[in-house]
């Protein structure tokens, strides 16, 4: 079983994504700000993160930043799930390292056909 | 403007002056050479008459004077022998007058001044003893006879000229004088008498400059100050027009030295003399001139006519330049500040006289680019605009005014080539303070950043969840419910956003309009906390004045202020926290307080917080979704109710909003009372 981090300070947010992936195949933990988020990955080394950018303590582009720089986060994938829509931000999500970059609103198909792409098709 | 004025008024006066001195100058050109020719005449003659009379009066003195020491004067003044002598001399002195006529008294003075004989023919004839003495001495000197002029004579003073002879011992030495005096009247007379002079009049001039003769003769005049009279006493022949002391007027004088007395005469003719021959000529002239000046103040009229239309459109468009709110300032081709209005003096906290002629180097409120470097002349738009002959504007906000006190000004420029007064290249330049239009901007790109942002997250739900439950089938009655709870949730928020711009939207074009009514309080605070009060697990304390009265209030509107403050005060709040709403009486005002144990916020906050888009900068704020309008439109709300708001609060102690609203008048609480039952 895959284990997924969505983290979004909206619960309606965190709600939609849960859903949308919701299947006998991963395991689905949440985080409603930065720091939560960091804690809960270094504690469960989920496969994917699901990251929103505007969090209320830490930007997201930061946790994403910390993340990948940190080797024993190595396996994790990071997609940047965002409001906001300007191409400077993409261009911070990528070097900041993530895997792939969500406007909202978003697809919920879309989003699972990325999750898939990256980690495989589900068990 | 007043120095165009005053150019407009000279240029005028200018006009009219040349005008008339060419007419004049072209016009009496043939008098002038009329009259110069006529002149020349006159003056010769009088020149002759004068170097004539001159030499006459001369001539008559030495022929008395002659005859007072020759041969008439042989029997009386020899050698005097013996006191005896002297005696028959003394007693002589009025027998002389008949002997010489034409002397007008005969003096006989011994060596110590004393008189020993005298005839006199006018008995007011008296000299002192010093006079006298002078004159023996005098002659001594001399050692022959004497002439003087200007004897200290009483009166009158035409009596002047002394013939004195020495009066011999018989050793030879002098022992006294005869001094026979001339009156100069008696001497013009003769040289007049002659036929010399014509219609001109003779005045006699002593070696002092005091007149012998004619009118101002025995008065205190001197004829020093008229230049020929001087140049005669110098011994120089002449003529020329000048005002003489005795007489009206400018006169035509001819001037000539007497010789042998050291006296001048001068012949004097009334330059109206010359007008005679050529009265006819400048008659004509005169009529002609009066014409031309006629043509010449109609045109200078008509151009004082159109200069002051002109000067009315420079005044206008001075007008306009002094009250436009724009900076205006005019540049040379090199930089020199030729003009700025009184717009940009006050951009940039100087005066228009402090612009004007500085060069654009020196100015220390030249313009600065974004990255704050100042513009070099050569580089700037201005610059352009004059080299390129074209219109140029500078675009966004990358070009700033150094303002008082070093402030930056953004400000957008606009240069048109213009030639200056002079002609050479120039440019007009309008330089607009875009201080707050860059605010206005942005906000604007604040407003679409947040609003973009809160938009988004709901529409991300509806979208999501429509999607799920289209493409899913499979769901299952509880999913499918949360979805569309979402859905709507997201729904309604996505509403309250809009709400809330429009509201925002007619605050600020000031179209947002109140329907003022005497409103219950109770009532109101019950509709307002009805829906709060479903929320589990959070108290809502009331209290209510009892004396308090309806206030005069918009329901709707009040609704929504208690609504937006009780609401905040939940987002902000520890769940569970009570919320306490307290509504008394002040005065003339209702007073509403919502008070809440949240986060609460500083004095510095406090002072922002009811400013568009101000959120407080808080982890929990963040939390929270909001685009920081609530409280702009609650106050603007309260405020066109006539009502105010401010906020108590400490940072960790809660917050307390409390806003007044005016009582609703006796005479519309008892209208609606008597509506009541009906």
């Amino acid at each position: 079983m895959r284990t997924l981090l969505i983290v979004d300070d909206e619960a309606g947010v965190r709600s939609l994504v849960r859903m949308t992936l919701a299947s006998e195949s991963y395991r689905i933990i949440e985080a409603s700000e930065g720091s939560g988020a960091l804690a809960l990955a270094r504690e469960h080394h989920p496969d994917l993160i699901l990251l929103d950018v505007m969090l209320p303590d830490i930007s997201g582009i930061d946790v994403c930043r910390e993340l990948k720089s940190d080797a024993t986060m190595k396996s994790t994938s990071v997609v940047m799930l965002s409001a906001k829509a300007q191409q400077a931000d993409l261009g911070d999500a990528k070097s900041a390292g993530a895997d792939g970059y969500f406007t909202k609103p978003f697809s919920p198909i879309a989003l699972l056909q990325k999750v898939e792409a990256i980690l495989g098709p589900p068990l | 403007m007043e120095h165009g004025r005053s150019v407009q008024t000279r240029l005028v006066l200018g006009i009219l002056a040349l005008t008339v001195a060419v007419v004049t100058l072209l016009g009496s050109w043939q008098v002038i050479e009329a009259r110069d020719s006529q002149r020349a005449d006159i003056e010769n003659g009088e020149v002759t008459a004068a170097r004539l009379a001159g030499r006459a009066l001369g001539n008559a003195v030495e022929v008395r004077l002659a005859q007072l020491s020759g041969a008439a004067a042989e029997p009386v003044v020899t050698r005097l022998a013996s006191a005896q002598q002297w005696k028959q001399l003394s007693e002589k002195a009025p027998l002389l007058h008949l002997l010489y006529p034409g002397f007008a008294s005969f003096d006989i003075i011994s060596s110590t001044g004393r008189i020993e004989g005298n005839w006199a023919s006018t008995p007011t004839v008296a000299t002192d003893e010093r006079t006298l003495e002078r004159s023996f001495r005098a002659v001594v000197l001399a050692g022959g006879p004497v002439i003087s002029a200007g004897l200290e004579l009483a009166s009158p003073r035409a009596l002047v000229v002394a013939l004195s002879v020495p009066i011999e011992g018989t050793h030879g030495q002098i022992v006294g004088v005869l001094q026979a005096t001339v009156n100069a009247a008696t001497l013009s007379s003769l040289v007049g008498g002659s036929g010399l002079l014509g219609d001109a009049k003779l005045v006699i001039i002593d070696q002092q400059g005091h007149p012998l003769s004619g009118p101002a003769a025995g008065t205190a005049h001197t004829f020093r100050s008229v230049a020929m009279v001087e140049r005669a006493l110098n011994g120089r022949t002449g003529s020329g027009n000048g005002v003489v002391p005795g007489f009206v007027g400018s006169r035509l004088v001819g001037y000539a030295p007497v010789a042998p007395i050291g006296w001048a005469v001068i012949v004097e003719a009334p330059s109206s003399t010359l007008n005679g021959p050529v009265a006819a000529l400048t008659e004509r002239l005169a009529a002609i001139s009066l014409i031309l000046f006629a043509l010449v103040l109609g045109a200078a009229i008509i151009i004082g006519i159109l200069l002051r239309r002109l000067s009315r459109e420079q005044e206008k468009a001075t007008a306009v330049l002094t009250s436009v709110g724009e900076g205006v300032v005019t540049l040379d081709e090199t930089g020199q500040l030729i003009g700025a209005n009184p717009a940009l003096a006050r951009l940039v906290g100087l005066s228009t006289a402090q612009l004007e002629g500085r060069a654009w180097s020196e100015t220390p409120r030249a313009l600065y680019d974004d990255e704050g470097a100042p513009v070099e002349w050569k580089d700037s738009l201005i610059a352009t605009a004059i080299l390129e002959h074209r219109v140029v504007a500078s675009t966004g906000y990358s070009l700033h005014l150094a303002g008082a006190g070093g402030r930056r000004i953004p400000v957008a420029l606009t240069a048109a080539p213009l030639a200056t007064d002079d002609g050479r290249d120039g440019a007009v330049v309008i330089i607009r303070d875009v201080s707050h239009q860059r605010e206005v901007d942005e906000l604007k790109s604040s407003l679409i950043s947040r609003v973009s942002h809160e938009l988004r997250t709901p529409l991300t739900m509806i979208q999501g969840f429509s999607e799920i439950l289209l493409t899913r089938p499979d769901l299952g009655a509880e999913r499918s419910r949360e979805s569309l709870q979402q859905i709507q949730t997201s729904s309604r928020r996505l509403g309250r956003l809009i709400d809330d711009l429009l509201c925002v939207s007619r605050i600020e074009a000031g179209r947002i309009s109140v329907d003022l009514a005497s409103v219950e309080v109770e009532n109101l605070l019950s509709e307002v906390l009805s829906p709060f009060e479903a929320q589990n697990g959070r108290a809502f304390v009331t209290e209510l004045d009892p004396a308090l009265g309806p206030v005069l209030a918009d329901r709707d509107k009040t609704v929504q202020i208690l609504t937006n403050l009780v609401s905040n005060a939940v987002k902000y709040s520890p769940a569970g926290a009570p919320v306490r709403i307290v509504a008394k009486s002040a005065g003339d005002h209702a007073e509403f307080s919502v008070a809440d144990d949240g986060i609460g916020m500083s004095a510095e906050d406090s002072t922002c917080i009811f400013d568009k888009f101000t959120r407080l900068d808080h982890p929990l704020v963040r939390k929270v979704a909001g685009t920081g309008l609530g409280l702009y439109i609650t106050k603007n709300l309260v405020e066109i109710q006539q009502g105010h708001i401010w906020v108590q609060s400490e940072p960790g102690h809660g917050s307390t909003f409390t806003f007044s609203l005016p009582m609703a008048p006796q005479s519309l609480t008892t209208a609606n009372r008597t509506e009541e039952p009906a």
